[in-house]
């Protein structure tokens, strides 16, 4: 697996700009010695002149312009514990949104609960987005969150910089809460003394978008993380999937049992002091594994055991059923609700 | 890695409270004007309040029956013979320990309390009791029996949990003993823990889950100190990552202190400490 701290890009980008600016220097040359005496018999200033701007403009697009493949920031305050490259702010605007295939969609409650009781989520859309979320079990109403923070992924997707995704989480928890008290005036809920302290309880999830866009460099994907759950960037290779990189860990041991969670109360969102994200370039064809907690934790074990199942993750439905009931027999999982979302980058 | 099975409707937790009601929790608890038995009682109504809560899944549906609790009080009577009483604490119909659902439908009262975000509800189960003597090695073996059924019955699930109140020395024997049999009963999932509350009228600082008691200046909290479990990695680990400070080699123990945290190291999945 790649290094998350590894910096990688950079070169292409300024060879570009080398050649393009030396080409705008002779061409203005050109058109200037043309339509001037002066001008034509002082060309050589020019040409000096026209070949120092092309210089530093080469000098400032390859300090702005560098490609990363690893995490690249952290929200305001929090301490800085990886490197933090400097990069071109996302401009929502000046991207596309890339084609993604939904190569499965899976999520399994916990053993012996109802589909109803799952307290996960998970989604892809057609354009470029796909997410999961884990409603903390022990929190009141976590499933409806998780819930309203894929949806609203999908619907809504942010530019994946912190102040970006603090304000969309601030919607999604103002979303969220117009659709509690709806809820609470439908069925009722609040009259005993247990709906009403629970229903002054924020729910919390953990949390992971992804976002694949074509920039003028490339494929690039863009992930946030809140928690443990991950993102895996697979490529096919002629022996079965290779990882490319995780994001927020890449090793089973990492998936904490006490994750950093998003609170639907706004009051708790606005401080985001742990907000993660990451950036890196793509080939068409590559494919995003998005997993909650224990679905994450059972893929890299198996992957560092050397008996990986990608396939079958990557398959989903049945096969990923039968394969959940089959670890749980065997123990080599904990009775949780599994979610895990395949996707693939349209050629 | 023992203690790590997650508490459901499938793998319900027990919790035995064993609660000292002896003449002595009628004096008033260090640095306070409330009596020990009064702190102690609150100490129940918090930690069944927040057990409750935490098995609150959605508004639509009665909070799920992960914990099951039982609260044994234990003094003498009028004539010195000791006495283990379960009237705290509402006893199901089959004689069990009654469950999280039980107890948010069977409160004995409702108090409300003024708090920051406007009143909250403050539900009351248990109401302090103060008279006779202290025969906690009764009441350890009352708890222990508890324990070893719920063992049989629940081999996979989370070891019981045994949480002895009190504020002195047993009138009856050697309550150490007693704490070594309980914490020998096992499930697949680790030993039964024995956690210990000490309450005192001498002035110290209060603590939860030390790892040492140098310095506490009361004998009877350093005997109770060590009696008690230590506390299991987990639990230690989800204590730290919400925030309480638990060192390695912490006992199950508190002294002065209240232990509703307690109901937030609990794996009733996963957990909520540390929200952003």
């Amino acid at each position: 697996m790649s290094d998350l701290g590894k910096a990688s890009g950079g070169t292409v980008p300024s060879m570009v700009a080398l050649v393009m600016g030396g080409v705008v220097t002779i061409v203005g040359t050109v058109i200037l010695a043309q339509s001037s005496d002066t001008l034509r018999e002082e060309w050589y200033v020019l040409a000096a002149a026209g070949i120092v701007a092309a210089l530093l403009a080469t000098l400032l697009v390859a300090a702005t312009g560098r490609r990363t493949a690893h995490v690249v920031s952290a929200s305001p305050g929090a301490a800085a514990t990886e490197p933090v490259p400097f990069v071109a702010p996302t401009a929502a605007g000046s991207e596309v949104l890339v084609p993604l295939s939904t190569l499965a969609s899976s999520s399994l409650p916990k053993e012996g609960a109802s589909a109803e009781e799952n307290d996960d989520a998970g989604a892809a859309g057609p354009l470029g987005v796909a997410a999961v979320a884990d409603g903390a079990s022990s929190s009141f109403d976590a499933g409806a969150w998780a819930r309203t923070l894929v949806r609203r992924w999908l619907e809504a997707p942010p530019a994946v910089t912190p102040t970006a995704v603090a304000a969309w989480a601030l919607e999604c928890a103002a979303s969220y809460a117009t659709e509690r008290a709806t809820r609470a005036g439908a069925d009722g809920s609040g009259s005993s003394w247990w709906q009403a302290e629970a229903g002054q309880k924020a729910a919390h999830a953990t949390f992971l978008g992804l976002r694949v866009v074509r920039t003028s460099d490339g494929l690039v994907w863009r992930a946030v993380a809140v928690g443990d759950a991950l993102v895996l960037h697979l490529r096919r290779a002629a022996t079965g999937f290779q990882v490319v990189s995780g994001f927020p860990y890449e090793a089973s041991s990492a998936a904490s049992g006490a994750p950093l969670l998003l609170a639907s109360d706004a009051a708790e969102t606005r401080s985001l002091p742990s907000l993660r994200t990451v950036e890196g370039p793509a080939e068409p064809e590559d494919v995003w594994l998005l997993a909650t907690d224990e679905v994450a934790r059972w893929a890299l074990a198996a992957d560092e055991a050397g008996e990986p199942i990608w396939e079958v993750l990557a398959t989903g439905g049945k096969a990923f059923e039968r394969a959940v009931s089959d670890a749980r027999v065997a123990r080599s999982v904990v009775n949780d609700d599994m979610t895990c979302v395949v996707v693939r980058a349209s050629a | 890695m023992s203690h790590t099975q997650r508490v459901d409707r499938s793998n319900p937790a027990l919790i035995v409270l064993a609660v000292d009601q002896s003449e002595s929790m009628s004096d008033p608890l260090a640095g306070s004007t409330i009596s020990k038995a009064q702190a102690v009682a609150d100490h129940i109504n918090n930690l069944l309040y927040e057990l409750v809560l935490r098995s609150v899944k959605n508004p639509r549906e009665e909070p799920r029956p992960y914990f099951f609790v039982d609260v044994v009080g234990y003094s003498t009577d009028d004539s010195g013979q000791p006495v283990v009483r379960r009237e705290l604490a509402p006893v199901s119909p089959d004689g069990g320990p009654f469950s999280t659902t039980q107890y948010a439908a069977r409160p004995l009262r409702i108090d409300s309390q003024p708090g920051a975000g406007g009143a909250t509800n403050r539900p009351v189960w248990v109401e302090p009791r103060a008279s006779g003597g202290t025969p906690m090695c009764l009441a350890l073996d009352h708890a222990g029996r508890m324990a070893a059924d719920w063992v049989r019955e629940h081999p996979r699930g989370y070891p019981p949990i045994v949480i002895n109140m009190s504020d002195g020395e047993a009138t009856d024997g050697d309550p150490s003993v007693w704490c070594r049999r309980i914490q020998g009963l096992a499930t697949e999932d680790g030993h039964t823990l024995v956690f210990n509350i000490g309450l005192s009228d001498h002035p110290a600082q209060p603590a939860l889950f030390p790892s040492s008691v140098t310095g506490l200046g009361d004998p009877y909290a350093e005997r109770l100190f060590e009696m008690s479990s230590p506390l299991p990695a987990p639990m230690i680990q989800s204590a730290n990552g919400q925030g309480i400070a638990v060192a390695p080699g912490a006992r199950a123990f508190a002294f002065n202190a209240d232990i509703r945290t307690l109901a937030l190291f609990l794996n009733v999945g996963t957990s909520i400490g540390r929200a952003v």
